[in-house]
C-alpha cells in the first residue's frame, strides 16, 4: 500500500514529458517497422482485388469494381473450396484438442525421461512440413505406399486414401492432426502442471477421484490456456498451405483445396492475380469474423 | 516490507542456469553481425560476361545445361555461365512474375513453350533472328535439323506466315503411348492404334478390372487437360473453329467433344488411382516402379530406358498415341518442351546467345556436345541427335516417330489459363464430383469466360 | 510443513501432483505415455530410416525395414546440392531473425503492457490483426517491391520479411508475460531512482527471461520452416533448407534419400536448441498464453 502511495506522488509534468519520449522509443521502430512492411502489400492486393489483372496480360489492367467478388460468389469452386476449409479445420481442431488433452492427460505424471518423451513429443511441430508432406504422401500413396503395404500384409482392406475424393480429406486431416497435436498436448500440459499443489491436495482431502479432479478442478483452471491454444489453431488452420500443397495440391479433382490453395492456383497457376488478391481478402474477412466471436465469446464466459 | 531486486545475474523463477547480460549483448552483436554480412553478401547483379541461366531442376533442363559447360568453357573462357535451377512447378509461375515486372536478373531462361506466347504479347522477348543470321552455316543447319512445327513453338506466327523466331529449342517433348513389351507379349496384346483398342488392352490388363495397372496423368487443371484435348483433337475436334478474327469460337461442347468424353470415362474404370491425382512426378515414379505396365497418353521420359533409374529400363517401349475414330480421326498428341528465351531486359544479350548457340549446336560445331546433352538425361529437339541415339535412348525412336504430327498448346497468352481452368473441370469429372455432360457445359462455359475477360469477342 | 515447501515447488515443471494411484496403474501408465510417444513419431523413424538407405532399396516398390545402412544420401546432399551454404544461409536468417524480433518486440510489448499508450487495446489488435493476412495475398507485391530495391535472393531481404511475419506474434506474446511480472518490483526499482529504460533492462527482462526463451522458439521454428516467402524471394544465393527440400521432387523422380538425409538435418538443430530450452518453454508458454 505505502508504496503505490509513494508511487503515484512522484512529479508530475517532467515524468510524463520523459514517459512519451520513452513509449516513442520503445514502441516507435515496431509500429514504423510494421507499418511500413504491412500498407504497401495491403494497399497492392486491395487494388489487385479490384481490378482485372492477369499475369499473362500484365498490360491490359481494367478497374472491376467488385466484379471479382461478385464473380466468387458465382463460382461452385469457391462455396466448395469454403466448404473444404470449414471441415477441414472443424475436424482438425477438434481432433487435435480432444487428443491432445488426452495425452496431455497421459503425460501428466512424474517419470524417469518424461523431459525426453516431452522433446521428442514436440518433434511432428518441428519438422519440415514439406519433408514430412511428401513422406507422408509416400505412406499414404495408394498402391505402393507404405500404409497399403503394411495394411495388406496385416490382411486389412485398404482405400485408395490419396487418390480418392472421399479419403483424401480425411488423410489431409490425419496429417494436420499428426503434425499439431503435440502443440496443443504440450501447452495444455504445461498449463496442468501449473495447477497448485494446494489446489490438488485439498481436492484428494475432499475424497474425489482422478476423474472428478480433472473434470471439475484442472480443466476449469486450464481453460484460459486452452481457449489461447484453440484460436491458435483454429486461424491456422485456416490459413493452411504448405502441407496439403505438398500432399496433394487440391486433390484428387477439387477435394482438398483449401481457401489458400485455391488462391494460388487462381493467382499463380491461371494467372488471374486481381481474383486471388480478392480470394484472400475473403480470407482475412472471414478470420476476422471467426476471431471477433470467438473473443467475445471468451469474455463473456470468463466473467462466470 | 524489505524487497529483494533482482538483478540481472539472479532469477527469480525456479530452475535454469542464470543468463548473463553477456551473453545478450553476444546475441546482439550477431545479429547486426548477420544484418551487415547479408548486405555485403553477392547479390545475383551479373559481372561484364557472366550469363545467369535459369533452368528448371534435374533431368532434361539443369543436367544437360551442366554437362555441355565444360566443353563451353574450353571453347569461351571469359563467359561465365551461372546454372540457376528451380523446380520447373515453382520456376514457371516465377518466370511469369519476373517477365511481368521487368526483371533483368537471368539472361537466359529455358522456358515452357506455352509460356512463350504471352512473354511475346508483353514484348518481353529479344528477337533471335539476327543473331542467328550472324552464322548462316548454322542458322542453315540448324533450321533443316529440327521439325519446323517444333520451332514454331518459338515464332509469334508460324514461318509459313512469316513469322519471325523468340526461342531455340534444345529439348523437345511429346505424349507418347508407353507400353512394358514383356507384360504386353505375355498377354498377347499390341500398342494401340485407336482409343477403342486403347481401352481394350486395359481391360485385358487388368484381368477383369481385378488389378490396377493402367495410368494416365489425370491431376486437376493442366494435366487432366491434356488428356482431355488430345482426345478431342485426335476424333478432329480442337479448341476453337478458328483461329483468327470472327472465329475463336469454343468447340469442347461439341460432337467430338462428346465423344472424346466419353472415351476418357470408358477408360476411367481400368486406371490406377494414382492417376486421378497424378501430375508428371507421380506418374514417372509409378512407371519407373513397376506400378504402371501401360500409360496410352503419358509424357513419360527418356529416363524410362535408363537403368539409373529404374529396373524395367530395358522393357520400356513408345509407340504415338492412339487417334480416335470417323472421317476426321487423327493421331494428335500434344507437344511439350523447354526453349531458351532472352528477356529483352538483360545486360548480357550476346554472351547469352553464345550459350544458347552453343547448347543447341548438336553436332553441327562439335559432336562432343551433341553427346555431352544426351548423355546427361538431355531431350534434344533435333532429328539428327535423336536418330544418332535411338541405340542407346529408345524413346527418342517414339519422339521421332511422333513430333511431326504433333500439335502445340494454344498460340495465345491465354493458354496456361485456359487449359488450366478446363482441367479442373475434367478432374471433377472423372473423380466423379459432377456428371459428364455437366462437365462438358461448365468446361465449354469457362473457356468462353477467359476468352471474353480477353476481348476475342469484342466486334 | 511440507505442503509449503511442495508449493514452492509446485511452479518447477519437474514435480507433479503428489502420487496416492494404485501402482499397477501407475506402471501401465508409464508404459502407455511413453508408447504413444513412440509411436506417434513412426513416421519420423521412417524418414530418419530412409536417410540411411541406399538408394537401390528406397526405390523397389516393396518398402524395407533391414537393410546395409550407408552414409550416402548424406554425402549426395553436400556434394551435389550445396547444402552447407543453404544451411548456412537458414542458420544466419533464423538467428538473425530471432534476435530482431526479440529486441523490438520485448520493448513494444513493454510499452504496450506497462506504459499509458493512448489507444492500447485497439493497437494491440491491430498488431494482432497482421497475422491473419496469408502470405499469399503478399508474395507478389514483396517480389515486386524487392526486385527494385535489389533485396532479391539476399540474406536481408529475407530477414526484412520474416521479422515483420513474426513481430505481431511476439509482442502479443511477450505483452502476455509482462502482464504476469508484478508490479511491485517496478515500482520498488523506481523509487530506487532507475529509469524506465534501465527497469526494463536490468528489472524486467531477467524476469521474463523464460518468456523470452519460449519466444524465440516460436520464431525460431517458424522461419526456419518457412517455405512460401522463401521460395518466392530467393533463387541461388540465400536459398534456404526448405526450399532446397522441395528440390528433391524431381520431374522424374523423387530424390528421397537426399529428402529424408535433408529432413534429419533441418531437425537437429531445432531438437538441440527444444531440448535445451525445454524447461523455460513448458513455464514460458503457460505464462504467456494466459494473457
Amino acid at each position: 500500500m505505502q508504496v503505490q502511495l509513494v508511487a503515484s506522488a512522484a512529479p508530475a509534468a517532467g515524468w510524463r514529458q520523459r514517459e512519451r519520449w520513452v513509449i516513442l522509443l520503445l514502441l516507435g521502430p515496431s509500429i514504423l517497422y510494421l507499418l511500413a512492411m504491412s500498407v504497401y502489400p495491403t494497399v497492392y492486393s486491395l487494388w489487385l482485388s479490384v481490378h482485372n489483372y492477369t499475369i499473362y496480360r500484365p498490360d491490359m489492367v481494367s478497374f472491376a469494381g467488385l466484379d471479382n467478388f461478385a464473380e466468387l460468389l458465382d463460382k461452385e469452386v469457391f462455396a466448395q473450396s469454403f466448404w473444404v476449409t470449414i471441415l477441414f479445420s472443424l475436424f482438425s481442431v477438434t481432433l487435435e484438442f480432444g487428443l491432445g488433452l488426452a495425452v496431455a492427460v497421459l503425460l501428466d505424471r512424474k517419470m524417469a525421461g518424461i523431459g525426453l518423451l516431452r522433446t521428442l513429443l514436440i518433434v511432428p511441430v518441428l519438422i519440415s512440413p514439406v519433408g514430412m508432406g511428401l513422406t507422408f504422401r509416400y505412406i499414404l500413396a495408394p498402391t505402393y505406399g507404405l500404409l497399403t503395404y503394411l495394411l495388406q500384409s496385416a490382411g486389412i482392406p485398404t482405400a485408395d486414401w490419396m487418390a480418392s475424393t472421399t479419403w483424401a480429406l480425411p488423410a489431409v486431416i490425419l496429417v494436420d492432426v499428426w503434425q499439431w497435436t503435440p502443440f496443443v498436448t504440450l501447452i495444455l500440459l504445461s498449463g496442468m502442471q501449473s495447477v497448485s499443489v494446494e489446489v490438488v491436495e485439498a481436492a484428494e482431502l475432499d475424497g474425489l477421484t482422478e476423474w472428478q479432479k480433472l473434470w471439475h478442478i484442472v480443466l476449469p483452471l486450464i481453460r484460459p490456456v486452452a481457449m489461447v491454444v484453440l484460436l491458435i489453431r483454429l486461424i491456422d488452420s485456416i490459413r493452411v498451405f504448405d502441407m496439403i500443397f505438398v500432399l496433394t495440391r487440391g486433390g484428387p479433382g477439387t477435394s482438398t483445396e483449401v481457401l489458400s490453395i485455391y488462391s494460388y492456383v487462381t493467382g499463380f497457376t491461371e494467372g488471374d492475380m486481381g481474383s486471388a488478391a480478392a480470394l484472400a481478402w475473403v480470407t482475412v474477412a472471414f478470420v476476422n469474423i471467426l476471431v471477433f466471436f470467438f473473443l467475445r465469446a471468451l469474455a463473456r464466459t470468463e466473467g462466470s | 516490507m524489505p524487497r529483494n531486486i533482482p538483478h540481472s545475474g539472479q532469477r527469480k523463477s525456479g530452475g535454469g542456469r542464470p543468463v548473463p547480460r553477456r551473453s545478450i549483448l553476444k546475441g546482439l552483436g550477431l545479429a547486426v553481425g548477420s544484418g551487415a554480412l547479408g548486405l555485403a553478401a553477392p547479390s545475383v547483379r551479373a559481372a561484364p560476361a557472366t550469363v545467369v541461366s535459369w533452368a528448371s531442376a534435374g533431368q532434361r533442363w539443369e543436367f544437360p545445361q551442366r554437362g555441355v559447360y565444360p566443353l563451353f568453357q574450353k571453347k569461351f573462357p571469359d563467359i561465365k555461365v551461372q546454372i540457376v535451377a528451380e523446380p520447373i512447378a515453382d520456376m514457371l509461375p516465377k518466370t511469369a512474375v519476373a517477365m511481368a515486372s521487368k526483371s533483368d536478373r537471368y539472361d537466359v531462361i529455358h522456358e515452357d513453350y506455352n509460356f512463350v506466347p504471352q512473354f511475346i504479347a508483353q514484348r518481353a522477348l529479344e528477337p533471335l533472328e539476327p543473331y542467328l543470321d550472324k552464322d548462316p552455316a548454322y542458322k542453315k543447319d540448324i533450321l533443316a535439323d529440327i521439325p519446323e512445327n517444333v520451332l514454331d513453338l518459338y515464332r509469334d506466327k508460324p514461318a509459313a506466315q512469316g513469322g519471325k523466331l523468340y526461342g531455340l529449342p534444345p529439348d523437345s517433348n511429346c505424349q507418347l503411348q508407353f507400353y512394358r513389351v514383356d507384360i504386353f507379349d505375355k498377354a498377347g496384346i499390341k500398342p494401340a492404334l485407336t482409343w477403342d483398342d486403347a481401352i481394350e488392352n486395359a481391360k485385358v490388363l487388368s484381368d477383369g478390372g481385378k488389378k490396377k495397372v493402367v495410368g494416365a496423368p489425370l491431376k486437376r487443371g493442366f494435366w487432366a487437360a491434356h488428356v482431355f484435348i488430345t482426345m478431342l483433337r485426335s476424333y478432329g475436334g480442337d479448341w476453337f473453329d478458328k483461329m483468327e478474327a470472327g472465329g475463336w469460337k469454343v468447340g469442347i461442347e461439341s460432337d467430338e467433344g462428346r465423344k472424346a468424353m466419353d472415351t476418357l470415362m470408358r477408360l476411367v474404370p481400368y486406371l490406377e488411382p494414382t492417376s486421378l491425382n497424378a501430375s508428371d512426378d507421380e506418374a514417372n515414379t509409378a512407371m519407373l516402379n513397376g506400378t504402371w505396365v501401360y500409360a496410352p497418353v503419358e509424357w513419360g521420359g527418356s529416363s524410362m530406358n535408363d537403368p539409373k533409374y529404374t529396373k524395367f529400363a530395358d522393357v520400356w517401349k513408345v509407340g504415338i498415341v492412339p487417334k480416335g475414330t470417323g472421317p476426321k480421326a487423327r493421331h494428335a498428341p500434344h507437344m511439350g518442351g523447354l526453349g531458351f528465351i532472352v528477356p529483352v531486359f538483360s545486360k548480357n544479350k550476346d554472351a547469352a546467345w553464345e550459350w544458347i548457340k552453343f547448347c543447341c549446336s548438336g553436332d553441327n560445331q562439335d559432336p562432343e556436345i551433341g553427346k555431352a546433352w544426351v548423355e546427361n538425361a538431355g531431350q534434344p529437339a533435333r532429328a539428327s541427335l535423336l536418330k544418332k541415339y535411338t541405340s542407346i535412348r529408345p524413346y527418342y525412336s517414339g519422339l521421332q516417330e511422333s513430333l511431326p504430327v504433333a500439335m502445340r498448346f494454344l498460340p495465345i497468352p491465354e493458354s496456361n489459363a485456359l487449359y488450366e481452368s478446363v482441367g479442373t473441370e475434367v478432374a471433377s469429372v472423372v473423380t466423379g464430383q459432377k456428371p459428364p455432360a455437366q462437365g462438358l457445359k461448365d468446361m465449354q462455359a469457362a473457356a468462353t469466360r477467359i476468352m471474353t475477360k480477353s476481348g476475342y469477342y469484342k466486334t | 510443513m511440507t505442503t509449503v515447501n511442495e508449493a514452492k515447488v509446485a511452479l518447477d515443471d519437474s514435480a507433479s501432483r503428489p502420487m496416492s494411484r494404485p501402482r499397477l496403474w501407475l506402471r501401465l501408465g508409464h508404459a502407455a505415455a511413453a508408447g504413444v510417444v513412440l509411436l506417434w513419431l513412426f513416421p519420423v523413424y521412417w524418414v530418419v530410416l530412409t536417410s540411411f538407405k541406399p538408394i537401390v532399396e528406397i526405390n523397389s516398390a516393396i518398402p524395407s525395414f533391414v537393410f546395409e545402412p550407408t552414409l550416402e544420401n548424406y554425402r549426395d546432399l553436400f556434394a551435389k546440392f550445396e547444402f552447407a551454404g543453404v544451411l548456412l544461409n537458414s542458420i544466419i536468417v533464423t538467428v538473425a531473425t530471432c534476435i530482431v524480433v526479440v529486441g523490438l518486440g520485448v520493448m513494444a510489448a513493454y510499452a504496450l503492457a506497462r506504459m499509458n499508450v493512448p489507444g492500447e487495446k485497439h493497437l494491440a489488435l491491430w498488431i494482432l490483426s497482421l497475422r491473419f493476412l496469408p502470405p499469399i495475398a503478399v508474395a507478389i507485391p514483396f517480389y515486386i517491391q524487392w526486385q527494385d530495391l535489389n533485396l532479391l535472393d539476399t540474406h536481408v531481404g529475407l530477414i526484412v520479411v520474416y521479422v515483420a511475419f513474426n513481430l505481431p506474434f511476439a509482442i502479443w506474446l511477450l505483452r502476455g508475460f509482462l502482464a504476469d511480472v508484478p508490479i511491485e518490483l517496478e515500482e520498488a526499482a523506481l523509487l530506487d531512482g532507475l529509469s524506465r529504460l534501465q527497469i526494463l533492462w536490468r528489472v524486467v527482462v531477467p524476469v521474463i527471461l523464460p518468456g523470452l526463451a519460449s519466444t524465440s522458439i516460436f520464431i525460431f521454428v517458424f522461419t526456419w520452416n518457412e517455405y512460401l516467402m522463401a521460395l518466392m524471394l530467393t533463387s541461388m544465393n540465400a536459398v534456404t533448407v526448405p526450399v532446397t527440400i522441395s528440390k528433391f521432387v524431381m520431374p522424374y523422380t523423387i530424390l528421397w534419400g537426399d529428402l529424408s538425409a535433408a529432413v534429419v538435418i533441418q531437425l537437429v538443430p531445432m531438437l538441440a536448441v527444444v531440448f535445451l530450452l525445454q524447461r523455460h518453454i513448458v513455464r514460458g508458454m503457460t505464462l504467456g498464453a494466459v494473457k
